[in-house]
């Protein structure tokens, strides 16, 4: 039976941590093989596989936040068998000097107490808007 | 069936309605003052609240889709107490002929056997461009 109350724990820890944009402390999250899926398509990759290539990603964000790290608010939590739903927005200044509003909803599925691969939906014109300018990836 | 899985069941059924543009259906879904609230805003509604603005926007999007419907398929469920979160994609024809394929992330709330609240996660630069040829609401 899965541990829904241990996941939930886990789902809020992995926000936490890439709040301090602790780049081991997230990757060690995962499993080996483990995957951040970004289901809204922007210049950023949408698939960002393995630990070393989390830990590069994860080691990005204190660039792109300097003075208050990617700063993500949980709003509700929603788990069944291996998977944990949270509905999240961000407070945040980026490099620019723009505020990083984003509203996110998270798919993590879990495994033996590690991340296999977390889904985030979030708002990808609002992030292209502040990361890119508006500079938007070729249209398929 | 436990209240979990009615509210599955009701879930898959409003994707359903909403793939039909069956506009009396899809309203007759909500409790009377439940709203579709899209947590990505590009220039469409963000909040759409009572059974005649729910009508309204669901019959129209027969002239939107007027080929293939919205044409969305459920991936994944997650239910807990009185939430279910979906994940789906589209694949539809827009009609200006682009194809529509995004990909969503769904919070239901329900109540007694009816939505209160669909909270809508999706990919909005997709939407934008697909829908209003990447024009953009002034920004904040």
């Amino acid at each position: 039976m899965a541990d829904l109350e241990g996941n939930k724990r886990l789902a809020r820890k992995y926000l936490e941590l890439i709040g301090k944009g602790d780049v081991d402390g997230v990757a060690n999250m995962f499993v080996e093989n483990g995957a951040i899926i970004v289901q809204s398509h922007t210049l950023l990759p949408p698939e960002v596989r393995g630990r070393e290539a989390i830990r590069g990603l994860i080691g990005m964000l204190p660039g792109l936040f300097p003075e208050t790290g990617l700063r993500i608010l949980v709003d509700e939590v929603t788990a069944e068998d291996n998977r944990v739903s949270i509905v999240a927005h961000s407070d945040a200044v980026h490099a620019s000097g723009k505020k990083y509003k984003n509203r996110y909803h998270f798919l993590i599925y879990f495994k033996d107490g590690k991340i296999v691969e977390s889904h985030e939906y979030l708002d990808s014109l609002y992030l292209t808007n502040v990361f890119f300018d508006g500079a938007q990836p070729p249209q398929a | 069936m436990t209240g979990l899985e009615a509210n599955k069941h009701l879930a898959r059924k409003y994707i359903q309605m909403l793939n039909a543009a069956d506009g009396d259906g899809f309203a007759d879904m909500f409790v009377e003052d439940g709203a579709i609230i899209v947590q990505s805003p590009t220039m469409g509604l963000h909040v759409t609240r009572g059974g005649e603005a729910i009508r309204k926007l669901v019959k129209h999007l027969r002239k939107i889709f007027p080929e293939t419907g919205l044409r969305i398929t459920v991936d994944e469920m997650t239910a807990e107490e009185n939430r279910v979160a979906v994940t789906a994609h589209s694949d539809a024809v827009h009609v200006s002929g682009k194809a529509y394929s995004n990909r969503y992330h769904f919070l239901f709330y329900f109540k007694d056997g009816k939505v209160t609240e669909c909270h809508e996660y999706l990919d909005s630069m997709l939407v934008n461009n697909v829908f209003f040829d990447g024009a953009q609401r002034p920004q904040s």
